[in-house]
């Protein structure tokens, strides 16, 4: 019995596929972003996982090839077990992986090593469990995004990426999109650093302290999803409670990824109009 | 000493960046600092027409800053930047004349800003 990490298992599973005569796309960064988005939905995971296991026992003609895996706190912990072809000999891996789906393609990723491949065509779950609290607040809150104290107001809603206020703040264009470009890469930092506390020992100021800068950066830039959520994770954190962290730093990670596609997709459409 | 027209204080680099170049294409000349002791600091070395601080600052938050600065020089403008609107009424009563909730927006700010300079 040989453990194996995810890096080396992509490689025999990329081996054993082209021993079969497929060849699975092996990427060190995810294509097409703009077209998709990362989900969390432990449900969606497991249906895509089952088949996508299904696919490469097939692939390897009846070879046993079995998954066990559970998704927690964003972190898929998995187990594949299987006879490959290269060496005969049984392989375990016991590895800690993230998992997106992205665009229509499934990615693990394991210290920088990512494996990209198609995702089986699968109908959403035709019912998702009820919302939670977080949920909620997401859709009843609104924000502000002007208001000085002379009175003036205007009420915004929650585009992922509202272009016209950096428009607004600041006509040069190069210097808008500088700007955001260093807020996406302060804001992955931050969302380490957030990670990293709410995983050991959830110390609330500093979680504040974040998620407040997120806020206010991503205001500026106008994410205001994005600011959003951090303005719940930053009230829970003020109030104490740590209740619903987990899980509003995960939809800060997805945010923060729609927010680098729809900047993209926005920018890429500047640079190149249709026509 | 010359006096320089605005010391400006936030911690969060996407407003401060925003101000830095808004106040440089209308030739404005700064100090920008990134919390609460460095803006007393400066303040108190330099010599300003106005003040504009953020709130929610690492040690001392904008509203202590302005508590400071008021003791020194009693008249000087002083504006706040703020991402909550709930503290408006709390940061009026603390001796701010004027509120930027962020977003900050361009010209409606700079107008405000201009017109305390002139």
């Amino acid at each position: 019995m040989i453990i194996i990490q995810l890096p080396e298992l992509i490689g025999k599973i990329q081996n054993d596929l082209s021993a079969v005569g497929i060849q699975p796309t092996i990427q060190h960064t995810y294509t097409d972003p703009a077209k998709g988005c990362t989900i969390h939905d432990p449900d969606r995971i497991a249906q895509v996982l089952t088949v996508f296991f299904i696919q490469l026992e097939s692939a390897l003609q009846g070879r046993s090839c079995a998954l066990q895996w559970d998704y927690q706190g964003g972190t898929l912990s998995a187990t594949l077990q299987g006879i490959f072809p290269s060496e005969r000999e049984t392989v375990l891996s016991r590895t800690r992986v993230s998992l997106q789906c992205i665009g229509g393609t499934l990615t693990l990723e394991q210290e920088g090593c990512q494996l990209t491949l198609p995702l089986p065509t699968i109908p959403p779950p035709s019912r998702y469990p009820p919302k939670d609290p977080l949920e909620a607040f997401l859709e009843t809150s609104s924000i502000e995004p002007l208001k000085n104290l002379t009175g003036n107001t205007s009420e915004g809603k929650h585009p992922i990426f509202d272009p016209t206020i950096l428009q607004q703040a600041c006509p040069d264009e190069e210097f808008s999109q500088q700007l955001l470009e260093d807020f996406l890469s302060h804001c992955k930092t931050l969302l380490l650093e957030l990670e990293h506390l709410i995983n050991h020992g959830e110390d609330l100021v500093k979680i504040h302290r974040i998620a407040h800068s997120i806020k206010g950066g991503g205001l500026n830039v106008g994410a205001f999803r994005l600011a959003e959520v951090a303005r719940w994770m930053e009230q829970q954190a003020k109030a104490g409670k740590t209740e619903g962290l987990q899980k509003a730093l995960h939809l800060l990670k997805d945010e923060e990824l729609l927010l680098e596609c729809a900047y993209r997709e926005y920018y890429g459409q500047e640079a190149n109009p249709p026509g | 000493m010359d006096k320089k027209q605005i010391l400006l204080a936030e911690d969060e680099f996407t407003a401060r960046k925003l101000l830095e170049f808004q106040l440089k294409r209308l030739n404005i000349v700064f100090d920008s600092v990134e919390t609460g002791s460095d803006a007393l600091e400066y303040f108190r070395r330099g010599s300003y027409k106005l003040v504009l601080l953020d709130e929610y600052m690492p040690g001392l938050n904008g509203s202590e800053v302005a508590r400071e600065i008021r003791k020194m020089d009693p008249t000087i403008p002083l504006l706040a930047m703020t991402s909550d609107p709930e503290a408006i009424p709390r940061l009026k009563e603390a001796g701010f004349r004027e509120v930027f909730v962020k977003p900050l927006h361009g010209k409606v700010h700079l107008d405000i800003i201009l017109g305390y300079l002139s």
